[in-house]
């Protein structure tokens, strides 16, 4: 486990994070053979950009992390099957494997703020842990909305 | 002999003195709306929508009352006078109340003439109910048995006790055909060869649709479907005791008598590619349908005894002996699974449990189904779901959780959420998944998709990113209802028959609808003249015993139980809604209704006269029938009554019609040129095609 000693430190970490995730669905899109997943994972990606940039300005003092109150967690992520990203990958899989990212992230920044003993850092990694919460909420709804149609 | 000469839109014209500037536009061959006037009438010029420009004029003038002068200029179809049109019809429009079409033809997909069958059959003209059907809906047999009848879900009657049973009138009408040997007069009526042919990809009910209307239209089909007979998921997705498969073979048969020439067990994609069918073609039409099912995810989904609604549904349409275990869980909500577990009963199983995630109340099946699989002996759980599926044995253990729902989110929605802690374990033989369907577009790669893998089309005309093809149906949309894909195949036949004959593709004609709008603005008085009477209820067999057999639950309306049925309708719509002149100038104008928007004239309806019916909420007061009385028949029978904004057309002193003891006043219909007066022989809505 990583030594976070200040707020920079763990703000870095996140940045890093924000940073695969990036990489992760950026390399999804240009792998794939479907021209509409590539657009969609190329929307993925720009949404990490988009929280890579505001933990950025946040770092820089020049934006807020927002008082979320916790996002309703459907759990949907939880009891699907892991998805291997693959070039042939369904609109179906991306999701799943959107959603269950965002839940590690948020599994991640949720053990970080248990563990730490530093009060300002531990609220800093439990809103981290609701932004991502929140992502995860969102590919959940795309989720249920497509493929929980009729259940 | 002409003797005016005038300049008429930029071009010399002639005309005769004494005519107005009506006369020498319509002589030209010009088009100018009118509603007060009427060549057997003196002009009148009340009504201003034949308003015209004429060069030195401030304002715009009546044609129908202006004479011709020589050297006059005058422009009937400049912007200004065109914009004078328009908003002339959006004023009476601001103060009219009515329906030109029923709610239940609105909302009907397919734009089923509803009122009109619906009378058919309650004079007993079930031929001619059927004729009526079949100018939008080739399947009525079909959809009378598994349509989720939006129609009825608008139906006004629902306000007095229970909508009409429009679905199961549907399906009288069509069984009387079957049963009296009716063949549609539309066999004998195909238009003359095109000479152009159509490749149809899909022998559901878009396909099916699109085939029949583009017979009729001379374009000939060839109907490709991959599996081995038509229906598409109404066949494979669809138990045959809700739709017996005859009726299918009927009405696909139909199509066939038609000319179309159908080719089973061909793929797209795999046997026949797009690029052939649009090399061999002139036009293709895809209704490939959302017949991929969304699979749960869950661990342990691909163990042997799992399979979606879908497959096993379509291996049972082909085998109604298929073997089952004891016991039984389907999973999901919807149409499909309720079908999975009351096919499930009558291949055998002793235990049927349908896990639902949500609450009953949101399980999107028809709550009519729902009580039917309950009735026959499956039970519900609600408010559980699937975590995975493991081997137990020969039988497999299913680990399920149970939900709850949480707050309301955004849209006041209350989601299920598990409850943690709180799995359990059911042991059983076979688990049917019936979560969802998709489309798989995979076979026509070159076409645009949408966000959701559907196909990318225009869902009026059906036109796709590729030149000559078209898509309509679930393929388009998504998984949706059967009369949702019979209209979209309709629709497409229109498009397609205006490209292959070099017209701009348009589609089919969209008309102006007026509304009295949802059923909480209907006013008491539309409901008040009818006193309660139940909705007939459809028979069928006796619940524990349909279970363990495929025959047709529903059994169908006796003549009387129909023509009873069909005597509750409210003929909501217009009697003159296909000649109605506001109608017909509020599409051509394209006119915003709501423009000015304020209080409406009250319903008001006399129908108290044996023949004739007077709507005076739909009057537009142009007084063509209070000056037919006068300078026609000599009689006073309609005035004005009342002054200002306030003033009406009535009958004379305010008198209910069946006082007025005049011979001519039924003649008045002729010169309403709106459906304020019309005759009670004359059907509502009836469309002449």
């Amino acid at each position: 486990m990583e030594n976070f000693e200040s707020v920079d430190a763990v703000l870095d970490f996140a940045i890093l994070r924000e940073q695969e995730a990036f990489d992760l669905y950026h390399g999804l899109a240009s792998q794939t053979s479907d021209p509409k997943l590539a657009v969609l994972f190329t929307s993925f990606a720009k949404v990490e950009a988009g929280h890579k940039l505001k933990l950025e300005g946040i770092k820089e003092g020049t934006t807020y992390l927002p008082v979320r109150q916790n996002p309703v967690n459907l759990k949907i992520a939880d009891y699907l099957v892991e998805v291997e990203p693959s070039p042939d990958m369904s609109f179906q899989d991306a999701l799943v494997l959107a959603m269950k990212r965002e839940q590690a992230a948020n599994s991640l920044y949720t053990n970080l703020a248990a563990t730490i003993s530093e009060p300002l850092l531990a609220e800093l990694f439990s809103q981290l842990a609701k932004e991502e919460a929140a992502h995860k909420l969102r590919f959940e709804n795309l989720y249920e909305e497509n493929f929980l149609s009729e259940n | 002999m002409s003797n005016i000469n005038l300049i008429l839109n930029g071009k010399p014209a002639a005309a005769n003195a004494g005519d107005t500037i009506l006369d020498a536009a319509r002589a030209a061959g010009y088009f100018i709306p009118t509603f007060c006037h009427n060549d057997k009438l003196e002009p009148f010029g009340s009504c201003f929508v034949c308003a015209v420009e004429v060069e030195g004029r401030r304002t715009l003038v009546p044609s129908c009352s202006t004479l011709v002068v020589e050297g006059m200029v005058v422009n009937t179809e400049n912007e200004r006078v065109k914009k004078a049109h328009k908003v002339c019809v959006e004023l009476l429009l601001s103060d009219h109340t009515g329906d030109c079409l029923g709610p239940c033809m609105t909302a009907c997909p397919a734009g089923i003439d509803i009122p009109g069958f619906v009378s058919h059959i309650a004079k007993g003209d079930d031929e001619a109910a059927l004729e009526l059907i079949m100018n939008n809906m080739p399947l009525a047999g079909c959809l009378g048995r598994v349509c989720t009848r939006p129609c009825e879900t608008a139906c006004r009657r629902q306000l007095v006790e229970e909508p009409i049973a429009i679905c199961q009138l549907k399906r009288f009408a069509a069984d009387q055909a079957v049963s009296k040997g009716w063949k549609p007069t539309a066999l004998g009526h195909r238009l003359p060869a095109l000479g152009k042919k159509v490749a149809i990809v899909g022998a559901g009910p878009a396909g099916l649709s699109a085939a029949y209307y583009l017979q009729l239209f001379g374009i000939d089909c060839t109907i490709f479907d991959a599996h081995e007979a038509p229906g598409g998921m109404i066949r494979y997705g669809i138990p045959s005791y809700r739709l017996p498969r005859d009726i299918i073979d009927g009405e696909a048969g139909v199509v066939k008598e038609l000319g179309a020439e159908f080719r089973f067990n061909t793929k797209l994609g795999s046997d026949v590619t797009l690029d052939q069918l649009r090399e061999e073609y002139d036009a293709v039409f895809l209704g490939l349908g959302a017949q991929n099912a969304s699979s749960m995810r869950t661990s342990g989904e691909e163990l042997p005894g799992v399979q979606s609604g879908i497959e096993f549904l379509g291996k049972v349409s082909r085998d109604e002996t298929l073997p089952i275990g004891k016991e039984v869980v389907v999973v999901g909500g919807g149409n499909t699974a309720i079908d999975a577990a009351r096919t499930a009963l009558r291949l055998g199983a002793e235990k049927v449990s349908i896990l639902y995630r949500r609450a009953r109340e949101q399980m999107p099946a028809w709550g009519e189904e729902i009580d039917a699989a309950l009735d026959e002996g499956a039970l519900l759980e609600t408010l559980a779901a699937p975590v995975k599926i493991e081997l137990a044995g020969d039988r497999l253990a299913l680990t399920c959780i149970r939900m709850e729902l949480g707050e309301p989110d955004a849209s006041g929605r209350r989601r299920p959420v598990p409850v943690d802690g709180s799995e359990f374990i059911v042991e059983v033989d076979d688990i049917i998944a019936a979560i969802g369907q998709n489309v798989d577009a995979s076979m026509a790669p070159e076409l645009e998709l949408t966000d959701w893998r559907s196909i990318q089309a225009n869902e009026w005309t059906g036109r796709t990113s590729i030149e000559n093809v078209f898509a309509g149906g679930d393929c388009v949309t998504g998984a949706d209802i059967a009369v949702n894909a019979v209209g979209a195949g309709r629709r497409a036949a229109f498009s397609i028959n205006q490209f292959l004959r070099g017209e701009t593709v348009v589609g089919d004609k969209k008309m102006y609808n007026h509304s009295m709008g949802e059923l909480k603005d209907i006013p008491e008085a539309v409901t008040e003249p009818f006193e309660k009477e139940a909705r007939r209820p459809m028979p069928h067999l006796d619940a524990k015993a349909r279970a363990k057999t495929f025959e047709e639950v529903e059994t169908g309306f006796t003549e009387e139980q129909a023509r009873a049925e069909a005597a509750r309708c409210m003929e909501c719509g217009c009697r003159d809604a296909h000649e109605c002149a506001l109608r017909e100038y509020a599409t051509a104008f394209d006119v915003e209704p709501s423009r000015f928007s304020g209080s409406c004239r009250d319903f008001r309806r006399d129908d108290s006269h044996p023949v004739l019916v007077y709507d005076e909420h739909k009057c537009i007061q142009c007084g063509s029938c209070v000056r037919a009385c006068d300078e026609l028949f000599g009689s006073p029978c309609m005035g004005f009554v009342g002054r200002g904004f306030e003033a009406r057309i009535k009958p004379v002193l305010d008198r209910a019609m069946v006082l007025i003891d005049d011979e001519h006043l039924p003649k008045l219909v002729e010169f309403c040129p709106v459906g304020a007066l019309t005759l009670k022989t004359d059907l509502v809505a009836t469309l002449n095609r």
